[in-house]
């Protein structure tokens, strides 16, 4: 096994390039940051990578300039995940993407602005911000992805750890709290459109993402993902298969979404409802600002 | 013909594609005598995993596209 190739080329720079070229979505990739830092079997590459078919497919279909994306992300696993598309992309401060994604959005209404960040960092340390944007109803995409716990320092417990799973750093071992109800919570604050998908519905996610970022006003998919390494290993899925298999066989779609939001919450052995909870159309914030400063005519 | 084309410095043997494909799941229950993507552990990339190998034939793909779309990696992709 040659660690240098021929042409005096290493292999990493040989595997570079076959993916810029040879992918189908190789040329928005950031080639220089991959292979990236994130776990094998991770869910939030598994998040990066179907979020690049969705533009791909909104690209061809003539939806979306790529040019006028911009890709915002937080602190955390997830919030790498930006640093690793080619588009234009903000890695902003713990908890804080939202705001400055709001601040992107009303300097320039024509960007799409799309938020990937971890559930820590939007709903622990930047809750406030995210219900703040859902009650403006502000034109953002924001793709949270919940891996259950804190997984960039080390595996702490989280507002999403579902009550009796094991993470470090709980007395007993096992959590005591009660977690969100992402659905509801984000419903109750505002957002237009609210959906929540696994790794496992990769089809369905793309197609959830594409309408959500052509959906005018705040958009909310939460990604219930796996995180094997970090969550996983202490609650007998250490593979990452083996997570994603758990989510194929506890999930179900949700058939009476005003109802069964209400029982939305993730609970060990409960099946853990999919699908979109949530669609309405309001007046958008950018727009309204922009017509009370007298800045647009009409 | 659909086929998945594996980049093999990029990958890093989580086994998602593995578990995902349609064909894998239909070998387990008898339909076919081999499974379509498999990590038997004996071959190792640059980066030291070991990596998820095509067995032929290949053409047993149906190009359902979900072992390109779940890779974290970008490793993989259906070449159609």
């Amino acid at each position: 096994m040659a660690v240098v190739e021929e042409k005096g080329r290493s292999w990493l720079e040989v595997a570079r390039e076959r993916l810029a070229k040879e992918h189908p979505v190789g040329r928005y990739a950031r080639t220089l940051a991959l292979p990236h830092t994130l776990c094998p079997g991770c869910g939030a590459g598994t998040t990066m990578n179907v979020f690049m078919h969705a533009v791909d497919e909104l690209v061809k279909e003539g939806k979306l300039d790529p040019r006028k994306l911009v890709v915002v992300s937080g602190i955390g696993c997830t919030g790498r995940v930006a640093g690793f598309m080619g588009f234009d992309s903000m890695h902003t401060t713990h908890g804080r993407p939202i705001a400055f994604a709001m601040g992107v959005k009303l300097a320039n209404p024509e960007l799409k602005v799309v938020v990937i960040s971890g559930d820590a960092d939007l709903l622990s340390i930047g809750l406030n911000h995210t219900l703040q944007a859902a009650r403006r109803n502000i034109d953002l995409t924001v793709i949270m992805v919940n891996n259950f716990n804190i997984a960039m320092s080390g595996g702490e417990p989280t507002v999403t750890t579902p009550e009796g799973s094991r993470t470090k750093y709980v007395p007993g071992g096992r959590s005591i709290e009660k977690p969100f109800n992402v659905p509801l919570l984000l419903k109750t604050a505002g957002a237009t459109y609210v959906a929540r998908w696994t790794t496992f519905h990769v089809i369905q996610l793309k197609n959830s993402i594409k309408e959500a970022i052509l959906h005018k006003g705040f958009a909310f998919i939460e990604v219930v993902s796996q995180c094997p390494v970090l969550y996983g290993r202490y609650n007998e899925m250490g593979d990452p298969w083996k997570m994603v298999e758990y989510f194929a066989r506890h999930s179900r779609p949700v058939r009476n979404p005003e109802k069964e939001i209400y029982e939305a919450d993730i609970r060990l052995g409960k099946p853990i409802l999919v699908g979109v909870f949530h669609r309405e159309q309001r007046p958008e914030y950018t727009e309204l600002v922009y017509k009370a400063h007298g800045l647009v005519e009409g | 013909m659909p086929k998945p084309v594996v980049i093999e410095d990029l990958c890093k043997g989580c086994g998602l594609c593995v578990g995902i494909c349609p064909v894998n799941a239909m070998h387990k229950t008898g339909k076919y005598d081999k499974p379509l993507l498999v990590i038997t552990g004996k071959k190792f990339n640059n980066q030291g995993y070991p990596v998820v190998e095509v067995v032929e034939p290949a053409e047993r793909c149906t190009g359902c596209m979900l072992c390109e779309y779940i890779c974290p990696d970008l490793a993989i992709y259906i070449e159609k």
